[in-house]
């Protein structure tokens, strides 16, 4: 019998919370060894035993033969504003879960086969802010991101740790997610969120994948109560952050050298050219102390809007990501995925899914 | 392939049929039968999004000599025979899974990559015929795009055995 079908039985009998007895039992096997065997892929089941199944597990066909989708496995944490809806978060985790399942399934891993190493940051609840900030600082000389981080931290996620970044068109409400599943990290940006925004969920779900194992995030950010754990991992999260796009050595000869300069301007100038938002600056800081609270009350807000630039100016990037379009494209060619499928999943007519590959310059793989 | 052969089609077919105008040909020649769920696909879309083309319902109803439910045992007994089923879409599994419990001398057409390739897996190599040559064969003489063509066909089927994995 297909492994997948296996494998997904065993999964959807434990999500029920059925012992392989109570199981067998319910589907008019002799024994709990036949379930066991047939759990092992050992032992084929019959349609008929099948469709039973289904109706004991309460599941559909597809939960237990759909390769694009995950099924017990995959952890999401979700940066959502406060007002997003539980209903929205859930299918969309739903859709997002299934283009990390379609780039995992269509990989070839005889090319590239998962590190069996992760790299981990050595940090705790019990770390101090200055200790998620200097883990940033020194990440980021080993990283080499260079004089402004925000270029070379999705490459250098990609190549050191592994991870899928994918830029997505998500609901107002959700910024973006970190998803750990066995042998792929992910994180998800929604693309229609300003530049400097992007880069700085990116930083922040860097934090949370690198710190999983010690301080697993919580499913959803946007509803941690105040004074809590989850808060507290957050927190340092956004230190962690903040210090990597904007690490003391790249801020300390900009902000010697900046003179009489109006504050607003040099904040706006400075943080454009970090690819950061204005605000995350001024309080990246006050972090370094060199801002107090007297300059704090000089500093209007209004003014550190959209870094000062029209909004209309920022640029959005392209969906998905390279490497992900690139992943589809050899599926398709090989024929590992239907067309109508994949446009399905990704949320795409056929013509868009063919114009995802010509504005990635690949040729488009299908004629329909 | 023979005049009033059993012609099964998913959306793909029908669209492409449509939209080189060879529908009524081929549904004059041929039995063309379809499943509910390939028929919902082709009538679906948004007409105001680039790239749509219209099926008109009417000759889309009354070409079809059958329109096949499927049930649930059937869609479970093409996931136990063919793994490479599950990657493509509900109205080509459909479509598969329908096929798989008939006994007459049916043939279908299909121009996806991943459907030839589970069609194959099925062992319906004798039963995959191009759009084009069906529609040679009902006397239209209409021009497809590459998928529909009998070369592409050909080029699938032996890119398939290339693997080793036709029976």
């Amino acid at each position: 019998m297909n492994e997948l079908i296996s494998k997904r039985l065993k999964a959807a009998r434990e999500r029920a919370g059925m012992t392989q007895a109570e199981f067998a039992e319910r589907m008019g096997f002799r024994d709990r060894q036949t379930l066991a065997a047939i759990e092992a892929g050992s032992r084929k089941l019959s349609a008929e035993e099948l469709l039973r199944a289904l109706k004991v597990l309460g599941v559909e066909l597809d939960y237990l033969t759909d390769p694009f989708r995950l099924v017990g496995e995959g952890r999401f944490s979700w940066r959502t504003h406060r007002d997003a809806e539980a209903g929205l978060l859930d299918a969309f985790e739903d859709k997002a879960g299934r283009w990390i399942a379609l780039y995992r399934q269509l990989g070839d891993a005889r090319v590239a086969p998962p590190s069996p190493l992760q790299p981990r940051l050595a940090l705790t609840e019990r770390s101090t802010f200055e200790d998620a900030r200097a883990a940033a600082e020194a990440l980021g000389r080993e990283w080499d991101l260079g004089e402004i981080p925000a270029q070379r931290l999705e490459q250098r996620l990609r190549e050191r740790f592994g991870a899928l970044v994918l830029y997505v068109d998500a609901p107002p409400a959700i910024s973006g997610a970190a998803c750990q599943l066995p042998g792929l990290n992910a994180i998800l940006i929604n693309r229609r969120e300003p530049e400097g925004r992007r880069h700085y969920d990116l930083a922040h779900e860097t934090f949370h994948l690198l710190t999983w194992e010690q301080m697993p995030p919580e499913h959803r950010e946007g509803e941690i109560p105040r004074g809590g754990k989850g808060k507290r991992v957050e927190q340092l999260a956004d230190n962690f952050a903040s210090a990597l796009l904007m690490p003391e050595r790249t801020l300390l000869p900009r902000w010697e050298s900046r003179g009489r300069r109006d504050i607003h301007n040099w904040l706006n100038e400075t943080a454009s050219a970090l690819l950061v938002t204005s605000l995350a600056l001024k309080w990246r800081l006050v972090q370094l102390e060199w801002l107090g609270r007297a300059d704090l009350m000089q500093i209007d807000d209004a003014r550190l809007t959209a870094n000062g630039r029209p909004k209309r100016d920022q640029p959005v990037p392209l969906l998905f990501s390279g490497e992900f379009v690139e992943r589809l494209h050899a599926g398709l060619c090989r024929g590992d995925i239907s067309v109508r499928r994949a446009a399905e999943l990704l949320g795409l007519t056929i013509d868009e899914l063919a114009a995802l590959f010509r504005e990635r310059g690949l040729s488009v793989p299908f004629d329909l | 392939m023979q005049r009033g052969q059993v012609l099964l089609v998913d959306t793909n077919i029908v669209i492409e049929a449509f939209r080189t105008r060879c529908w009524k040909a081929l549904a004059s020649h041929f039995k063309v039968e379809t499943v509910e769920e390939c028929f919902k696909e082709a009538l679906t879309g948004d007409p105001l999004r680039p790239g749509y083309l219209a099926v008109d319902p009417a000759a889309l109803s009354s070409g079809l000599s059958a329109r096949h439910q499927v049930s649930k045992l059937q869609r479970i007994e093409l996931s136990l025979r063919s793994p490479l089923a599950a990657v493509l879409d509900a109205g080509e599994r459909d479509l598969l899974a329908h096929a798989l419990g008939r006994g007459d001398s049916w043939i279908v057409s299909c121009a996806d990559r991943a459907g030839v390739r589970a069609a194959l897996e099925l062992g319906w190599e004798e039963r995959i015929v191009a759009l084009d040559a069906l529609a040679r064969a009902a006397g239209s003489r209409a021009q497809f795009k590459r998928h529909f063509t009998e070369a592409w066909l050909a080029e699938v089927r032996t890119a398939y055995k290339l693997e080793g994995r036709l029976r």
